[in-house]
């Protein structure tokens, strides 16, 4: 193998748990492999480290190593993935204020149950109502280029709103979600857990939709490395992927979430309370302050060939996703060269083939 | 809320001739006394500065004082937020020069090798930031013009494949040659006051359609 001493960088969210996991079960040592983990604070700064080589590998939002190949956000540097992480696990969350403004502006009840259904269909008919909605909404996302940008324009599309016209994007970090909703800076949000729940049990938001609702196959989070990395290292790259394989294998099984949660609420990892870490891990969530936990389908994947293969169909959608988000229109062909380049469906044919024989320790 | 470039490019160039001149600078600092200390040293060089703090409000404080640069920690995690601007708005991108409290010289210059930001600073020290921030804004302007030029030179070449592939449609479902088919997509071009490009994309895409 070619580079043993790894240094690899998350950013302290739920979804960085197969790092988290695979460093705690001992699967990146099971691999030969030495791994320092490096917590961080914005996903411009992992970019930096990858492209300098202070990093060697990284987790990463599904979007950004081909936008970042491309050059359309911040800087031009090749980068690649070979191994979906995460799916799904967001949730799009409105203010308090905005529903009953809604709610009142169509004279219904204010404890109208706050169903994804009704959700929608107050949003369908208030849109429509200029009366209503007279202002422009204001809705934030984690990074330009995330699933969950492109995911909240297809929800508010879905619900009659234009993104462009109707509404305003704008980034917010995940941690300063909740603030900046209850202040009224923001109507609402799409972000991964646990800044959906922290609002909704405040009760200064109520939940719109959840991720899977709107996209079921949505890519999240994937392990990036930049391409020259890739070319130095192949067996290396390939070790990484088994070893985190096995760890988003291990958290796919539900009697494992608590265990997980327990591991990931360490302060030197997310720093958060357990019992709310495993709510998310196994999707058990509430819409609104007076409403039951319900088990939401599909909240959150580590572990399925729809999640670890980066390429494919849900690849595209990514690209197609971005296009919109840039008001471009998609030219076939660097869409395909992008797909191929960036979405490496290759690499991970190649773990598979290996995952099977390489059994670890659980 | 999509990267169109419309009048925002004319408000770059205005920016751009004015900016040898006295620059807005926004120092975003988590260190009071710092931000006072660096603040008065660009002020006496002339510099338009306003301090920021990082957070929920920064992003109105930007709207409000629309600076031409900014500078901040490369450890802050507000950056995701400034490189998103230029996305989701049709705000012009503003260049960002960055400092870092806790990383040495190698990673700043590695990172200069790299491209990183181009905009590097290192421990803010205020007699050497002035000249940063001018190389800084040099560096930006010389990539904002050759990611132009590639975006005009990519465009060119997918207008002229769209051209050559409607000629060869010609040729092969009228049986025109070469000059017949070129001719025949510049006359139509004519007619329409369309460029040729935009008539060629129109023809394949109906030859889709037929095909579809």
């Amino acid at each position: 193998m070619n580079k043993t001493d790894l240094d690899i960088a998350y950013l302290p969210l739920v979804d960085s748990a197969p790092f988290i996991l695979a460093e705690h079960l001992g699967y990146f040592s099971q691999m030969g492999l030495k791994v320092t983990l490096h917590k961080e604070v914005s996903w411009a700064l992992v970019r930096d480290k990858l492209a300098i080589g202070a990093r060697d590998a990284a987790q990463m939002l599904a979007p950004l190593p081909a936008m970042t190949t491309l050059g359309v956000s911040g800087m031009r540097v090749p980068l690649l993935t070979g191994l979906g992480l995460s799916k799904n696990g967001n949730g799009i969350t409105i203010s308090a204020v905005l529903w009953q403004q809604m709610l009142a502006g169509l004279q219904l009840a204010e404890d109208y149950p706050a169903s994804a259904a009704n959700v929608t269909d107050v949003i369908v008919r208030a849109a429509r109502q200029t009366e209503i909605l007279s202002r422009q909404l204001t809705f934030a996302v984690v990074h330009g280029f995330s699933t969950h940008a492109i995911l909240l324009r297809r929800w508010l599309r879905s619900a009659g709103v234009d993104p462009d016209a109707q509404v305003k994007m704008i980034v917010v970090p995940p941690s300063q979600m909740v603030d900046s909703l209850s202040a009224g800076v923001i109507d609402g949000y799409c972000v991964g857990e646990p800044w959906s729940t922290l609002a909704i049990k405040l009760g200064v938001g109520i939940a719109a939709a959840w991720g899977a609702e709107v996209w079921a196959e949505a890519p999240e989070k994937v392990l990036c490395v930049t391409e020259q990395w890739h070319e130095q290292n192949p067996a290396t790259h390939h070790a990484l992927r088994i070893a985190l394989m096995h760890a988003c294998g291990w958290l796919s099984r539900p009697d494992n979430a608590l265990e997980a949660a327990q591991v990931m609420s360490a302060k030197q990892y997310l720093d958060i309370e357990d019992s709310v870490l495993e709510r998310a891990l196994s999707g058990h969530l509430a819409r609104t302050r007076n409403s039951a936990v319900e088990q939401v389908p599909n909240f959150l994947s580590f572990f399925d060939n729809q999640t670890n293969d980066p390429g494919g169909d849900s690849a595209l959608q990514i690209l197609d996703g971005c296009n919109d988000l840039l008001g471009r229109s998609v030219d076939p062909v660097q869409r395909h060269m992008l797909a191929r380049r960036c979405f490496r469906s290759d690499l991970f044919h190649h773990t598979l083939q290996e995952f099977d024989d390489s059994a670890v320790d659980p | 809320m999509s990267l169109r470039k419309t009048d925002s490019d004319l408000r770059f160039e205005s920016m751009t001739t004015q900016a040898s001149k006295s620059y807005r600078v926004m120092l975003v600092d988590e260190v009071p006394d710092r931000a006072r200390w660096v603040g008065d040293a660009l002020a006496h060089a002339g510099m338009q500065v306003a301090i920021a703090e990082a957070g929920r409000t920064l992003l109105k404080r930007i709207a409000d004082v629309e600076p031409d640069v900014i500078v901040i920690d490369i450890e802050s995690p507000d950056r995701d937020m400034l490189e998103s601007l230029s996305v989701l708005s049709t705000h012009q991108p503003t260049p960002i020069v960055m400092f870092s409290e806790k990383r040495g010289t190698d990673f700043i210059n590695a990172a200069i090798a790299a491209g990183v930001t181009a905009y590097m600073v290192g421990e803010i020290d205020p007699s050497k930031v002035k000249p940063i921030i001018d190389a800084a804004m040099a560096q930006f302007q010389a990539f904002q013009g050759m990611r132009q030029a590639l975006d005009e030179t990519q465009e060119q070449l997918r207008q002229r494949r769209s051209i050559e592939k409607a000629k060869l449609l010609l040729i092969q479902s009228h049986g025109f040659d070469e000059a017949r088919a070129h001719q025949f997509l510049r006359e139509l071009a004519m007619q329409r006051r369309l460029s040729m490009s935009e008539v060629a994309a129109g023809i394949l895409e109906s030859a889709q359609a037929d095909s579809g």
